[in-house]
């Protein structure tokens, strides 16, 4: 796994290279905030599924959740709640999903595949439902703030008198996606569930038998999967001041490609925030070089296809002659 | 996982705060303390345990239970299947263990085993117990009559 997130970390300085070489507007402090901004929803959203991937199962219904969370948030908000409690509401439906898929993998022993994949067809329909299928529209500016707002950026007033932005500052959802991987990367290496998340991904039934709740230790992973997808939700209708009840579909496969990228075993028990962090970058500097270059949003498609499979095979070879 | 990851797996709130962070250095210190304690083969406390022989990784999993202060112990078929070696090793610590006053059950089909390691020998014959035997005073044959139902002591 460390031999991966070398291939891994050598790729991204590799794209990188090669795309502010190709490309003149590449390497400038916009687009690399750009890229960040881009990155950042794919990073909580590779985050979240990362924790689930560790202990062996799988999340689906991220995608949904997504839309979902930023419905309620739209909807609410669109009714007079004040947009930050709004904002929390979204949260707490995403993460009561995440519970959701957590009893369902844990008290009916269901496959995580199957319970998710049902979660991702019920908070779909329920976005759906409650928006009667259309964008939910009209919001108060506040609601933009997150998605939008950036921390010191500086405006002048340039010569003929218009507002000119000479440093755009860090946008919040970057400056979020710091944190949140921070936080989350502690919790995982130095914390006692971040431990038990590991020790039931390696071995369900040795875990047990030393006395882990294994049950409970799922249920927090599915629940941190689902908090992290509410939060992708909410910074993503941010943005557009929109809230779309089809946002979001085919997410949670981007998401679970950073993680594999990142050198996350979908066999469960290895993964770090870090090489998530590092496969997020990874498919969202391709996507922005890409785009740079007038590629077509299919080719890219291929591309980040093939780069996933290219990911997942070198690791394989690299283990076996391990052995 | 690594070898301090699985020692202290049974009992990571006595490495970690109140709030649940790990004192990685605490860590350290109970693995190297049991690898010293239990003659563990390995490189270093953060060896993967999936590198290390089988017996060594069998003293992992009682140092992990030695660590959660374990009254008695409860060996089930400890030496099937490993090597010469290893079976020595494995013994010599269940003495050991013993010598510290902590309780050895020992599950076992090995006759010569169960007459050279054990105290008393309690037989089991279709899921009951069939006698309780004195390991000093008894033979292969007497613990097969039992075992197999043509005597019992109880009724």
């Amino acid at each position: 796994m460390v031999v991966q997130r070398f291939v891994a970390i050598s790729a991204l300085i590799v794209l990188f290279v090669v795309f502010s070489v190709t490309t003149p507007k590449f390497f400038t402090v916009q687009n690399v905030l750009t890229v960040g901004l881009q990155t950042s929803t794919m990073a909580f959203m590779g985050i979240g599924v990362t924790y689930v991937i560790i202990t062996g199962g799988i999340d689906l219904s991220i995608g949904s959740v997504i839309a979902l969370s930023g419905v309620v948030a739209g909807l609410l908000s669109r009714a007079g709640i004040a947009v930050w409690v709004s904002f929390l509401c979204g949260l707490l439906v995403a993460m009561g999903c995440g519970m959701a898929n957590g009893l369902l993998v844990t008290r009916l022993s269901l496959p995580p595949f199957i319970a998710t994949l049902g979660m991702m067809q019920i908070a779909r329909g329920v976005a759906l439902q409650v928006t009667g299928a259309r964008a939910v529209a009209g919001l108060p500016e506040k609601f933009g703030v997150l998605g939008n707002g950036a921390l010191f950026r500086v405006t002048a007033l340039s010569g003929d008198g218009r507002q000119v932005v000479t440093f755009p500052g860090i946008p919040y959802p970057v400056i979020i996606m710091v944190v949140v991987a921070c936080v989350f990367n502690f919790l995982l290496r130095r914390h006692r569930i971040g431990r038990f998340i590991y020790a039931v991904g390696s071995n369900e039934e040795a875990a047990r038998l030393s006395g882990i709740d294994v049950s409970r230790t799922k249920i927090v992973a599915y629940l941190v999967s689902g908090a992290l997808a509410g939060l992708t939700g909410i910074v993503m209708m941010s943005r557009i001041v929109t809230a779309q009840p089809n946002a979001g579909v085919g997410y949670e496969l981007d998401a679970i490609a950073s993680a594999v990228i990142g050198g996350t075993s979908l066999m469960g028990g290895s993964g770090t925030i870090a090489g998530t962090m590092i496969g997020a970058f990874i498919i969202g500097m391709l996507r922005n070089g890409l785009n740079m270059q007038g590629v077509s949003y299919f080719i890219q498609q291929i591309i980040i296809g093939l780069v996933i499979i290219a990911a997942v095979a070198a690791d394989r070879l690299q283990r076996r002659s391990e052995k | 996982m690594l070898l301090c990851e699985n020692i202290t797996m049974a009992n990571v709130e006595e490495i970690s705060s109140r709030m649940g962070v790990i004192f990685p250095l605490r860590e350290r210190k109970v693995a190297e303390h049991y690898v010293r304690e239990l003659d563990i083969r390995t490189p270093s406390v953060y060896q993967v345990v999936k590198n290390l022989s089988g017996g060594n990784q069998q003293k992992v999993v009682v140092a992990k239970w030695l660590f959660r202060k374990a009254k008695v112990l409860i060996f089930d078929e400890p030496t099937r299947g490993i090597d010469v070696g290893a079976k020595y090793a494995i013994h010599r610590l269940m003495d050991q263990l013993a010598g510290q006053g902590i309780g050895i059950i020992m599950i076992s089909s090995e006759l010569p085993e169960l007459l050279g390691m054990t105290d008393r020998i309690l037989v089991l014959h279709e899921g009951r117990l069939a006698g309780v035997l004195r390991t000093r005073e008894t033979t292969q044959e007497e613990i097969l009559n039992y075992a197999a139902g043509l005597v019992s002591a109880l009724p």
